[in-house]
């Protein structure tokens, strides 16, 4: 199975939150210096306030200190020198800052203690409790409420075992979906407490915090039990074992506990330490995070330990191993270069590669996941359809090797796995790039109103990559559609006609190539008109080319598209024999643009696409054959419908021929009057083309019958009556013959030459 | 009989617990309207039968509680039974000081209990004592919910009254809590004027003296409700008896996590003997294997299976029962309570109910008749047709 490359995958969706609580954390530096650019707007009065917060902000501080080091080189172009030795001011500030921090590293709870006492009493902190304490029980009640009214459907959930991975996903999502009401009560119960009481400022700071660390877990405890689903085996999304959907679990929500708390306190000390002058306790709080940070990550490697623990003994391959120790091995050390950065405070740096090294583990373990999930609904289908395989299996199971049988099991989404596979990238390298630009702080909806060139080479890079995920995109799903049809088509065995697949074969590959020639050129210019290239006359060119090209070629496209219309309707395939028109003939082949068309007596008749209008075709299905039998007016029926019945039982047995009715040879009676005998009509029903050769064995065979019955065929003959009753002699009979003569020469209408090939 | 005994002393400590919080919910109006009904809430209750009653029902509940975890077979339980043990652990450590401080602050210091006075301590000298306070009221409150719900769940006319009756539940406590908050804060808001007046410039954190100054400065404004001491007492008589009170609240303490000691130890020794295994089959293919000792039901628990269990292992709804289909462990014999139980149930021979019975050591063989995830109104319906219900129990068992 795929487990242990999962596991990998696993440990860095662990690392989701509490990366994104990291970059929350950080991306408050950012906002803190946004924030600050704000403030040169002069109307407001409140950001006069705002702005004095921030001077005393310890990042502010450090961050105007940069600044005025680097002022005067400021009016020069920002070379790469320079952009470096202020990376080396910034990171030489913070180690004075760290050595600061690491003496004060004892005293940083005392004083941390002591200013909380300052600005806050005993009394007001242990009823802000209270009332933390009133408003959680609020919210657990209306919580405990909501799940009085859902419980059983939830128990129903749980206890029903999905049979497809459609219900599976459904109770999954159901599931989730309902816990995440309850959370909403709660939330909506201890927010409405909270706003109904009234708060110091900072207890409200502190409370609020608090609040967001219990919604923020529930909330990453919810997502990670939609997917691991640790106690209910039938209803988890990735193929872990239960011990191994327990430890992913439990760390899951350790690391995410520890995380939004960590993140919580941080924020804690800053504000209650923010107020106060004096370099010292911006240090101790600094110590402190230090503290907290390096717990998180030795808990965080821990966690990776766990987890590689409790899926390599299980992994059989070596190469899944392999990959297993790689991914665990990769996460522990990105984890520690990432709190090196915190630690350096090279925040700009640090939070791309977050974003970058995340990018590949995600990229991966969703790709693994869509894999899996395309196996669970694969197998599924084969299981499901597996009652009509067998009669065919069993017939070739001892030719057929294993291998090649798995081969031909229906595949019926594989058109849709390297799609999702795609889309799911897709998405992903989106989010990073959108991540990316926050951090760097470019405005992404007003890129075209900043000039300079990193921005512009920002912007170009975006839609470069842009246009080429969504050209991939659709590449990769046309080229899926294509291959799979093509390898699904088999050439037709000597001797058969080709189906119309045949000519798909040959017009597919033509389709790719059609394709990608467009799309090649799509990303091209849109690609050249983001570098700023002019393509309108590019654009101009091309299309006056293809207009002249177009009216050129007018009949040559119309014979094109109308074949594959033709195509499409499956009008005739090679072998058969049509008639288009005055024409008729086999077909033999056909090219892109026209018909070759035989005529039976040799002839070739070439036809192109565009001139086809009603086609008659011949060989399809079944043809009827009648055939006129001319018999005196004394002849018995009754024993004629006897023999041509014998005859068509015969023809039926024959070796060569036999097969190919469909319906036997039988009589139809007497089908008219004629003047001097009867008219029997004889039909019988064939494959196409066989009609022929039973015809010619059906006149042979009834006109021996009749024979040896004394059933004559009709002649034509005058009768003369000489109304006198005296004897004739040689004489007059010669004059009564040469008086019927003209009766008997007159000629007979000619009736049609039925064509035969 | 143990069990109705359990039940209705329950029922009477759920009343007056409603009572009280009903009143302390006319806090959210103002702190006079809370004192003034005080007198109508407590009415009942100040009369001797029923005051009896109350205490009695203290002591027999707190007993049975404690018998039952002595007869407890496993720690492990479902989510719902953890609360309501560790709620219970916690209710008497939470109610000595408040209850030894009403009485004993009435008897000794001539004290008579009042909102305005409680209120006081709570929210401006001690307020740890006002944290206790709202903790007591919810884990009491929760554990009376879960006790009375248990019980309800079963009647027939449950399913149609539950709608209506938990928002009550949540909403009494809610009321109650905020009600507490207003008037505490009504109260701190009262006494900070009177700071801001000068009238009282000293301010200590002792007990005495807040519980006979700050309900005097309250009084003054307040309509006048008689709260001066009925014995006139000295400072340090004052400060003898707050001792005295403080010393028997610590051996209060101490006497009853003694006594949760020893039933833990008695429970201990009692189970020290089951060592060996019992092996249970389902009829639908799952084996657990465990340690012998807990029931049927509490095995099937601790080892993730769901088995139903309205009552919660009370032998009182007969969800639980299984079909022994093939058994060499000796099963516990059947008591009085499940008998009957299961001839109301009109079940074959082979039936037993599985929060009843204790396994040996060996293997079984067993078939649970009820659906997990069966609901109380379910049983009721099959229940009305009684004649059918053990064979129609078998037949929706094996589908």
């Amino acid at each position: 199975m795929i487990g242990v490359a999962l596991k990998a995958g696993a440990v860095s969706l662990l690392r989701v939150l509490f990366m994104g609580i990291l970059l929350l954390n950080a991306s408050l530096t950012m906002a803190a210096v946004e924030v600050n650019q704000q403030v040169y707007d002069p109307d407001a009065n409140r950001q006069i306030v705002e702005f004095k917060r921030l001077l005393s902000d310890p990042n502010i501080q450090q961050w105007l200190l940069q600044s005025s080091v680097t002022e005067a080189s400021e009016n020069d172009a920002e070379g790469l020198k320079d952009n470096f030795s202020l990376l080396l001011t910034q990171i030489r500030v913070r180690k004075e800052y760290l050595f600061a921090a690491w003496e004060q590293i004892a005293e940083a709870p005392e004083l941390i203690v002591e200013n909380w006492q300052l600005q806050m009493s005993a009394t007001e902190s242990l009823r802000a409790v209270t009332y933390m304490l009133i408003f959680l029980f609020v919210g657990a009640g209306l919580e405990w409420l909501y799940a009085q009214y859902t419980r059983h459907r939830l128990l129903g959930l749980e206890l029903q075992k999905p049979g497809t991975l459609q219900q599976k996903i459904r109770s999954a999502v159901l599931r989730a979906l309902i816990t995440l009401g309850g959370l909403l009560f709660f939330a909506c119960g201890s927010i409405g407490v909270f706003l109904s009481f009234s708060w110091e400022p900072l207890v409200e700071y502190l409370v609020l915090e608090m609040l967001i660390v219990i919604l923020m877990v529930r909330v990453g405890i919810t997502i990670s039990r939609f997917f691991l689903a640790p106690r209910l085996k039938e209803l988890r999304l990735v193929p872990f074992s239960d011990a191994q959907a327990e430890v992913v679990h439990r760390w899951a929500s350790i690391l995410i506990f520890l995380a939004t708390l960590n993140t919580a306190n941080t924020n804690i000390f800053d504000r209650l330490l923010a107020n106060i002058p004096g370099e010292g306790l911006i240090h101790s709080a600094l110590s402190l995070s230090l503290m907290h940070h390096l717990l998180l990550l030795a808990a965080a490697q821990i966690a990776i330990y766990q987890t590689y623990q409790v899926f390599i003994p299980v992994s059989h391959s070596a190469k899944k191993r392999v990959a297993g120790k790689f991914w665990a091995a990769y996460l522990s050390i990105f984890l520690i270069v990432i709190y090196l950065l915190w630690v350096l405070d090279i925040t700009l740096l640090r939070q791309s590669l977050i974003i970058v090294g995340l990018l590949i583990p995600l990229t991966h373990l969703f790709r693994v996941w869509v894999d899996y999930l395309f196996d669970q609904a694969e197998h599924e289908f084969q299981t499901s359809a597996a009652f009509i395989v067998p009669a065919e299996a069993t017939e070739n199971a001892e030719l057929v090797d294993p291998k090649e049988s798995l081969d031909n099991k229906p595949r019926p989404y594989d058109n849709y796995r390297p799609i999702a596979r795609r889309l799911t990238r897709f998405v992903l390298v989106v989010l990073a790039i959108m991540s990316l630009m926050i951090v760097w702080g470019f405005n992404i909806f007003n890129l075209s109103s900043s000039p300079t060139i990193a921005d512009k080479l920002f912007e170009v890079g975006i839609d470069v990559i842009a246009a080429l995920l969504i050209a991939d995109l659709i590449w990769v799903w046309a080229k899926t559609y294509i291959d799979k049809r093509l390898a699904d088509y088999q050439p037709p065995e000597d001797g058969h006609a080709p189906g119309p697949e045949a000519r798909m074969a040959t017009l597919l590959p033509l389709l790719r190539t059609i394709l990608i020639v467009t799309l090649v050129s799509m990303v091209s210019f849109s690609v050249l008109a983001s570098l700023g290239f002019n393509i309108g006359p590019l654009l101009a060119g091309a299309g006056v080319i293809g207009l002249a090209i177009g009216f050129g070629a007018q009949t040559l496209v119309k014979d094109v598209v109308s074949g594959i219309f033709y195509l499409i309707d499956d009008a005739f395939r090679v072998g058969e024999y049509i008639e288009v028109g005055d024409l008729r003939g086999t077909v033999e082949s056909m090219s892109v643009r026209s018909l070759i068309v035989r005529h039976h007596r040799g002839a070739v008749h070439t036809i192109p696409f565009g001139e086809l209008k009603a086609i008659t075709n011949h060989s399809r299905d079944w043809v009827i054959m009648k055939l006129e039998f001319r018999i005196p007016f004394d002849t018995n029926m009754k024993q004629v419908k006897k023999l041509i019945k014998k005859i068509g039982a015969e023809l039926l047995e024959n070796a060569d021929f036999g097969h190919s009715f469909i319906e036997p040879l039988k009589s139809q009676g007497v089908r008219r009057m004629e003047e001097f005998n009867m008219v029997l009509g004889v039909k019988f029903m064939t494959r196409p083309g066989e009609q022929w050769v039973i015809r010619r064995e059906a006149y042979h065979r009834i006109r021996d019958s009749f024979e040896a019955n004394g059933i004559h065929m009709a002649e034509r003959n005058v009768k003369v009556e000489v109304l006198s009753d005296m004897p004739l002699n040689e004489k007059i009979k010669q004059a009564v013959m040469g008086a019927a003569q003209a009766a008997i020469e007159q000629p007979v209408a000619k009736g049609p030459v039925p064509d035969e090939p | 009989m143990i069990r109705s005994l359990s039940i209705v002393s329950g029922l009477i400590i759920f009343l007056f617990v409603t009572t009280h919080l009903l009143n302390l919910s006319l806090g959210i109006f103002s702190i006079e309207l809370l004192e003034q009904s005080r007198p109508y809430f407590f009415a009942i209750w100040g009369i001797l039968p029923f005051e009896l009653a109350l205490i009695l029902s203290f002591i027999i509940h707190t007993s049975l509680g404690l018998r039952a975890l002595y007869l407890r077979n496993t720690l492990r339980m479902s989510s719902q039974d953890r609360v309501q043990l560790i709620s219970s652990l916690l209710i008497i450590p939470l109610l000595i000081p408040h209850i030894i401080a009403i009485k004993m602050g009435e008897n000794l210091l001539g004290l008579e209990p009042n909102f305005i006075d409680f209120l006081t301590i709570m929210w401006i000298d001690l307020p740890l004592e006002g944290l206790r306070q709202v903790l007591l009221l919810m884990v009491v409150w929760v554990h009376g919910c879960i006790g009375l719900i248990t019980w309800l769940r079963l009647k027939s006319w449950w399913a149609g009254a539950a709608p209506f009756m938990y928002p009550l539940a949540v909403a009494i406590p809610t009321f109650a809590l905020l009600g507490f908050v207003e008037a505490g804060r009504d109260a701190v808001d009262r006494y900070n004027a009177v700071q801001a007046q000068g009238q009282y410039s000293s301010y200590n954190y002792s007990v005495n003296e807040s519980a006979t100054t700050y309900p005097k400065t309250l009084q003054a404004d307040s309509t006048g409700q008689s709260a001066t001491p009925k014995v006139e007492l000295s400072a340090e008589q004052m400060g003898e008896r707050v001792a005295q009170i403080e010393s028997v609240v610590r051996s209060a303490f101490i006497g009853y996590f003694a006594l949760l000691l020893l039933v833990m130890l008695a429970r201990y020794i009692r189970l020290r003997k089951n060592r060996d295994w019992v092996e249970i089959h389902y009829a639908d293919g799952v084996v657990i294997k465990s340690k012998i000792g807990p029931t049927l039901l509490e095995l099937s628990i601790s080892n993730d299976v769901p088995h139903a269990n309205l009552c919660h292992g009370k032998g009182r709804c007969g969800t639980c029962r299984v079909r022994i289909i093939k058994s060499d462990s000796t099963l516990s014999p059947a008591a009085d309570l499940e008998l009957a139980m299961l001839k109301r149930l009109n079940s074959t021979a082979d039936t037993r109910l599985a929060c009843q019975v204790e396994p040996g050591a060996g293997v079984i063989h067993l078939e649970r008749l009820l659906k997990a995830d069966v609901l109380p109104q379910d049983l009721h319906s099959s229940a009305q047709e009684k004649d059918k219900s053990a064979t129609q129990s078998h037949s929706e068992a094996s589908t």
